[in-house]
């Protein structure tokens, strides 16, 4: 491993080829970028972020500057407090308040990104949308293809209608 | 933060992009979405949409972090409904789900002891009595189950003291559980599969190595005691139930 550098702030590209000089511990909110400065240590050109274009990343980033200040989990209790809640706090639902392609770009930015508070906001923002709807409205909230037939349909209907709210 | 945009030197074209929806979302992703769905009921109305949304959710990984993520929230309320119009007390499906599926989803790795602690602090705290019920409104239907403490334990021990104890360690006589499982059709027979080939032999091993619990368990098996159970209930609630209720005992079979 090299050396850590000290450098204050790196740069990103996204894949609209828009560099964006942002602060070191911003940007090692990502742990994929972190892995990265800490194999490379110093680093001067600008690391290309290839799935994200510029307004994603600089959306991305926002989200990272507001929660720069956050306790990282270790890694190990990550997914036991992971699962305690599904609240998501105020500034994030704001943040989250997007037309939906931005939204599933941002999960996908946070996957790609391994920023993985920043992927369960997303995910919950999208499993929240879903409570309260018949699988009707959630396909067609989500332009979901129903791919049942009738058949098949109706007996997973049969087998879980005791689980419903009526 | 400086955040000035460069253009740099020998700019590659953008790959052209797909437009990202949910159904385009990697599995991954989808079933990290389902696990954090807030209910049971848009569980399974996300596995209705679309034959992958329903092998996500099929899938026990997903469905035991999902049923994690319900059964540890903090707050049971949102899984309660005291008061519905007709006046009885009923408790939201969703909760029975969520009990349902938590105990299967948790029988194999044998943490019992969360499972009554979590049972007692949803249930317990309320009633000694606790008795989901669905109603399709075609006469009585379907299913009923039935969590039934003959001896609350002290409260003074506090919500701690049955975490990793072992269900076949617990007094005997301290908890029962029934489940009543009608109308199911495939699912009701694989509860009934797992409670009786699972629940029974992990939690006291094999029916010649029962001793002490046959009686328990039998308390259960008779007409006479599930009608005295039923007796209670209706006494509390005032509910007509059991004359139109068709019955099937889980625990009928099984046991030595």
């Amino acid at each position: 491993m090299a050396t850590p550098s000290t450098q204050a702030t790196v740069k990103l590209q996204s894949n609209d080829n828009v560099v964006i000089e942002v602060e070191r511990a911003i940007a090692e909110r990502s742990v994929l970028i972190k892995n990265m400065l800490e194999d490379c240590g110093e680093v001067t050109d600008a690391i290309p972020i290839s799935n994200v274009n510029e307004s994603i990343l600089r959306k991305v980033i926002e989200w990272c500057e507001h929660h720069k200040n956050d306790p990282v989990a270790a890694e190990n209790e990550n997914d036991d407090s992971r699962k305690k809640t599904t609240d998501i706090d105020e500034w994030d639902q704001k943040f989250m308040n997007v037309d939906q392609e931005m939204l599933f770009e941002i999960i996908l930015a946070a996957n790609f990104l391994d920023i993985k508070p920043l992927l369960d906001t997303g995910c919950k923002t999208v499993a929240n949308m879903i409570k309260g709807k018949s699988p009707e409205e959630i396909r067609k909230l989500f332009n979901i293809q129903n791919d049942f037939t009738p058949e098949e349909e109706e007996q997973i209907r049969r087998e879980n209608e005791w689980a419903e709210d009526r | 933060m400086d955040s000035t945009p460069y253009t740099t030197s020998s700019p590659a074209p953008a790959p052209a992009n797909q437009q990202a929806t949910l159904p385009s979302l990697p599995p991954e992703l989808l079933h990290q979405i389902a696990t954090f769905l807030p209910t049971v009921s848009a569980y399974f109305s996300f596995k209705l949409t679309s034959r992958l949304a329903n092998q996500i959710t099929s899938s026990p990984t997903t469905q035991s972090l999902f049923l994690n993520r319900i059964i540890n929230k903090t707050s049971p309320t949102p899984h309660w409904n005291y008061a519905p119009p007709s006046g009885q007390p009923v408790i939201s499906v969703p909760l029975f789900a969520s009990i349902i599926f938590h105990l299967l989803s948790r029988f194999r790795s044998n943490p019992y002891g969360d499972i009554v602690n979590d049972l007692r602090h949803r249930l317990l705290q309320r009633s000694e009595i606790a008795l989901p019920q669905v109603d399709r409104g075609r006469g009585v239907r379907v299913v009923v189950c039935l969590v039934y403490w003959l001896e609350p334990p002290t409260m003074e021990s506090g919500p701690p003291f049955l975490v990793n104890i072992e269900f076949k360690n617990l007094p005997a006589t301290w908890l029962r559980i029934l489940l009543k499982l009608t109308e199911l059709g495939d699912t009701g027979n694989w509860l009934r599969r797992v409670w009786l080939e699972e629940v029974l032999e992990e939690a006291w091993g094999k029916p010649d190595q029962r001793d002490g619990v046959n009686s328990t368990l039998g308390e259960f098996e008779d007409s006479e005691s599930l009608t005295q159970a039923w007796e209670i209930w209706e006494v509390q609630t005032g509910n007509a139930f059991r004359s139109s209720m068709r019955v099937e005992v889980i625990l009928e079979s099984g046991i030595a």
